[in-house]
């Protein structure tokens, strides 16, 4: 004699079996053959025959299973980056806010040089913020490689304006030119990065 | 019968189409989709989910639990604004496709 909540729960087993654990796509799943299952015995099948089809129609466990895994693996990969975009902005936030308390601190004492680092470090932290922002979606897995991309730039525009305050040849020019230079880029960095993560972010998250 | 990957590749945009009408529901996504098509369109019901669930993901749709009118515990799925532009997209690279290839046809008939 035909049972068929014991052939659903055999069913479902053979779902397990096949490696889908996670409770919430398993429980969709039998509903969705429950549903067809009701649909085949109005039409005039029987329990035992509406069983065996709706089951065919769902198709082989396994590649339905190979499909979740894909999703799951990218889910992964797009978690680790994101962890490790928010380790570096938080690294990086900490550092620069340290380093603008020992600018002011040491400003007095050793002159323009330690108060251009000040300017520098300030600037550093809009950047950060900005990265940090920009990485902030990735926590509903949205956005792509072009956020990615421009998280990083915004990153090392932070290191950037450090390499400044050590490299550049004259000191007085970099005093009047170089904090407005710095601030000046603020907006356009936040523009380019706004205007790029609209058109392409959706492209991308393929 | 249509070939595998060309229904692999119209999934997501039937999809998002079907769903900017309404909230919709796995099984009831298949059915719509299956008399659309004249049965022409036949997709394995089970692979109907890891798309689902990839495109939620992806920030294209969400989902909600509710209950239906006959008391069964359903899994709606409701299209999110990036869908919308999802959808927009699809639509006008599938109307460039097919206006490439009416046009090509028209000419083998001239």
């Amino acid at each position: 004699m035909f049972d068929l909540e014991q052939s659903i729960a055999d069913w479902r087993t053979q779902m397990l079996a096949s490696g889908i654990e996670s409770p919430v796509p398993l429980e969709e799943l039998e509903i969705h053959l429950r549903e067809e299952i009701e649909w085949q015995m109005k039409s005039g099948l029987n329990e035992q025959r509406a069983f065996e089809i709706s089951a065919q129609r769902f198709g082989q466990s396994k590649n339905i299973e190979l499909e979740f895994k894909k999703i799951e693996r990218t889910f992964m990969k797009k978690t680790l980056m994101c962890t490790i975009i928010r380790f570096l902005g938080l690294l990086f936030s900490v550092w620069a806010i340290w380093g603008v308390f020992i600018a002011f601190v040491t400003s007095a004492q050793y002159g323009p040089k330690a108060l251009l680092l000040h300017y520098c470090l300030t600037v550093t932290v809009p950047y950060t913020l900005l990265a940090i922002l920009l990485a902030l979606p990735y926590s509903k897995l949205k956005g792509g490689l072009w956020k990615v991309l421009f998280t990083l730039l915004c990153l090392s525009g932070g290191y950037v304006c450090l390499y400044l305050v050590t490299h550049l040849p004259s000191e007085e020019w970099l005093m009047i030119y170089g904090p407005w230079l710095l601030i000046l880029s603020q907006p356009i960095a936040i523009w380019i990065s706004r205007r790029k993560m609209s058109n392409q972010t959706l492209e991308q998250m393929k | 019968m249509i070939r595998k990957e060309l229904v692999a590749a119209s999934a997501e945009p039937l999809i998002l189409s079907l769903l900017a009408k309404g909230e919709s529901y796995g099984y009831a996504i298949i059915q719509e989709v299956k008399v659309r098509s004249d049965g022409k369109l036949n997709w394995t019901d089970g692979m109907l989910y890891p798309v689902l669930h990839r495109m939620e993901h992806r920030g294209l749709i969400k989902s909600r639990w509710a209950e239906s009118e006959t008391g069964r515990k359903r899994k709606y799925y409701l299209l999110k604004k990036d869908g919308k532009a999802a959808m927009a997209r699809h639509h006008e690279q599938w109307s460039l496709v097919h206006s490439v290839l009416s046009g090509l046809r028209k000419e083998q008939y001239v």
